[in-house]
């Protein structure tokens, strides 16, 4: 992994895997992977092997719910889609980083005269 | 952690089997996609596994993640290690039966020790302040009866300024064990017999079940004609008849008692007694002695008393607190002035 790539942080993948199943619909963890690589412009080092142990826990809590199906070039995979209950979470969630951010924002911009 | 994930995960205790191949089959699926992408970026079949299983973290490494978030590894490795505990101890039964009956005979030589040590020095007693409660003995040359030393009327009297000092109150009890025949319910029997101060029960922080108990004005000299059941005795004789208050008890000699309550079913003091009979005040002279005195301590009387005086001692172990030696009509109080203000005066009783 390129060393000049952002390490995920604790915690955004879940926001990152909900959001792009909102966005996306219906999708298997290769391409939730691949589209959270190109979204972020290729500047995420997103390790697949952490992706498939958050995808457990949001359908542990309920916020996402999987099937078997059949990709588009015909390989079986599991796919995953938004629940209501993972809908509620992603509204909040993204509310609290807006949030944080918005308060990020105004320690590191500098003072106005 | 959630609730909802709390179950899902005991949930998936049930189906770990059907987990792990999905595991493995959405791992495997994961990999050929990713090996396909490359293959179409025009990597050879062996760069292009190789790459998507370095982006993977490694295989192993993957399907471990993945079982850490799925049910409970923790609970599972405690479970695999007790098997493996099994099947060894089932290899050598001969070392499995010493290890279970070594184990077996401490637990219970162990327990037993401690239910003795518990019932006999740890237990507290089933009365309200139970820690400040003691028997008062006297320090002669003792007269055991049933461990307690039993104390006159007269001993009773004279340590008045001392029993005032040391206890917010106190109360004595007869020593029992002695019966008298009576007609009681219409049939000849003896029960066993004690008297009790009048505070005794009221001390104790004992209820009546029925009734009422004896209280201080039942001892004056005149009024003490009436008498309380225990619970085994009302039950014996009376069958718990609900209407036995009032009834008569009537003794071979002398008038009949009047049957005013019934005690608690739990109360128990060193002795059965069927029948409890208010003890007469004293001052009537005697030296016979016949009562056990009972304490409930002030809070900083003792130990520690800053006047405190050596001939006032406790012994904690058997809870026990021995005045200085008496003999009636003698007082010998705590010589601390400060701690016995009773000294000299008309009420020490010297």
């Amino acid at each position: 992994m390129g060393g000049d790539k952002t390490d995920i942080w604790q915690g955004t993948l879940a926001l990152m895997v909900l959001k792009t199943l909102e966005t996306m619909g219906p999708q298997h963890g290769y391409g939730i992977a691949r589209r959270i690589e190109q979204i972020s412009g290729d500047r995420l080092a997103l390790n697949y092997g952490t992706l498939y142990p958050a995808l457990i826990k949001l359908e542990q809590e309920g916020c996402i719910a999987s099937a078997w199906g059949v990709s588009d070039n015909n390989r079986k995979a599991k796919f995953y889609r938004l629940t209501r209950a993972g809908e509620r979470q992603l509204a909040r969630a993204a509310r609290a980083w807006e949030e944080t951010g918005a308060i990020l924002a105004r320690f590191l911009q500098p003072e106005r005269p | 952690m959630t609730v909802r994930r709390f179950w899902a995960r005991c949930l998936e205790l049930l189906r770990r089997r059907r987990r792990e191949r999905e595991l493995q089959a959405e791992l495997a699926s994961h990999l050929e996609m990713h090996v396909a992408e490359g293959r179409r970026a025009g990597l050879t079949a062996a760069e292009a596994r190789r790459q998507a299983l370095l982006q993977l973290g490694g295989w192993d490494q993957a399907v471990e993640a993945c079982r850490d978030q799925r049910g409970w590894p923790v609970l599972e490795a405690w479970a695999r290690d007790l098997r493996y505990a099994i099947r060894r101890l089932r290899q050598a039964p001969g070392f499995a039966a010493v290890v279970v009956l070594t184990l077996a005979l401490g637990i219970g030589v162990n327990s037993a020790v401690f239910s003795l040590l518990y019932a006999a020095l740890l237990r507290p007693l089933p009365f309200p302040d139970a820690n400040r409660l003691v028997w008062v003995a006297a320090d002669y040359p003792p007269q055991q009866v049933f461990g307690i030393e039993a104390v006159s009327p007269d001993q009773i009297r004279a340590w008045q300024p001392q029993l005032q000092h040391l206890f917010r109150q106190y109360a004595w009890v007869s020593r029992g064990g002695s019966g008298a025949m009576m007609r009681v319910n219409g049939v000849a029997m003896e029960p066993n017999l004690r008297r009790a101060s009048g505070n005794l029960f009221g001390m104790l922080g004992v209820r009546p079940q029925l009734g009422r108990l004896i209280v201080p004005a039942d001892t004056v000299a005149g009024h003490g004609q009436v008498v309380v059941l225990s619970d085994q005795f009302w039950h014996r004789a009376y069958g718990g008849d609900p209407n036995v208050v009032g009834k008569p008890i009537v003794p071979r000699f002398g008038a009949p008692y009047t049957i005013i309550g019934v005690l608690s079913a739990g109360f128990h003091l060193e002795m059965s007694t069927d029948l409890w009979l208010p003890a007469v005040v004293p001052p009537y002279r005697s030296a016979y002695r016949q009562y056990h005195l009972l304490g409930q301590r002030r809070p900083s009387a003792l130990p520690g008393c800053k006047h405190s005086s050596p001939r006032w001692r406790a012994k904690i172990p058997s809870r026990k607190i021995t005045p200085a030696p008496l003999t009636p009509g003698y007082c010998e109080p705590c010589p601390c002035a400060k701690c016995c203000p009773a000294v000299g005066s008309s009420r020490c009783g010297c």
